[in-house]
């Protein structure tokens, strides 16, 4: 296809700059622009404070009850001092909640981390 | 020089000058415009989105990491915030009539005078849907290259010769169909 007779070509060409900006475009957008930029940015966090102190406080709670529960279960040694009587199951157990909890609890901290972040950057 | 400077701009907005993105809005606002009317086909449409690109734009500065240019990151976003305004206006699609896409080839073209066949190429364009308008367009602008074509459509290289292939024969299909109405009109008269 001869390019130079090409009139399709040279029409779209032509046609496509017809179009008129109107003068003060940029400053209209710059005046969106400014007061959006003034804006404060307020980044409201994924998980309030006080939700916070409820999952730390719930999980410290967990934790405690765990071993507590063991020791309540303990027998009595002939000098009548109680011992907790270590199970290892149990302390496997609780072992693994306190993993389990543990995790929960960064991939929270994780999760709001990267929340605040991102909206920061949008 | 001119990549210089708008490096320099994109750093000195990205650092919190604001001011400096008036300077590129002027550098591309005439680009977006036309590559948004093409599209939508009105002008108080365009006005709107052009604004709503460069204040996205405005937005998202700091994801820009000057892999491509700056211009053809700008182009893309203003193709897909219009395609997202004929979305939302579902006017994506246009009836296709059968004597469009019948197998004709350019000669009828040649037959008209330069002044004729510029205004029934217009008037064709008007008939395709508008993201064939905008392909074809910039396909043919000397100011983009087609790799930068295929970065903003999101189209493989490959793809767009053969979608450009296929615009033209849509475009000449009803440029006959046009020109055949004519003559019955003229006909009639």
């Amino acid at each position: 296809m001869d390019v130079e007779k090409d009139p399709i070509k040279n029409t779209v060409q032509e046609d496509f700059f017809s179009i008129e900006v109107p003068k003060d475009f940029s400053e209209r957008v710059m005046r969106n622009i400014e007061v959006l930029a003034a804006q404060k940015k307020v980044v409201k966090p994924l998980i309030a404070k006080k939700a916070w102190y409820w999952v730390i406080g719930i999980a410290a709670l967990v934790f405690v009850i765990g071993f507590w529960v063991d020791i309540q279960t303990a027998a009595a040694t002939p000098i009548g001092f109680s011992l907790p009587e270590l199970s290892f199951t149990d302390f496997k157990l609780s072992i693994r909640l306190f993993a389990i909890i543990s995790c929960m609890l960064t991939l929270l901290t994780l999760a709001d981390v990267f929340y605040r972040r991102f909206r920061r950057n949008a | 020089m001119r990549v210089i400077a708008e490096s320099e701009l994109i750093s000195n907005i990205k650092s919190g000058d604001v001011a400096a993105f008036s300077q590129l809005i002027k550098l591309h606002q005439k680009m977006v415009f036309a590559v948004i009317y093409r599209m939508v086909d009105s002008l108080e449409d365009t006005e709107e989105l052009a604004q709503d690109v460069f204040v996205k734009a405005f937005k998202s500065i700091k994801l820009f990491e000057g892999k491509s240019k700056f211009s053809t990151w700008i182009y893309k976003i203003a193709y897909f915030t219009a395609i997202n305004h004929l979305r939302k206006k579902k006017m994506l699609q246009v009836p296709i009539h059968e004597a469009w896409i019948a197998d004709v080839d350019e000669s009828t073209l040649h037959t008209l005078n330069a002044d004729d066949q510029k205004y029934y190429i217009k008037s064709a364009m008007k008939y395709l849907k508008p993201i064939e308008r905008e392909l074809i367009t910039l396909y043919y602008l000397e100011e983009l290259s087609n790799k930068e074509v295929a970065e903003i459509t999101g189209m493989s290289l490959s793809n767009i010769k053969v979608s450009i292939l296929r615009i033209r024969k849509k475009m000449l299909g009803i440029l006959n169909a046009l020109l055949k109405d004519e003559a019955i009109n003229l006909i009639k008269n």
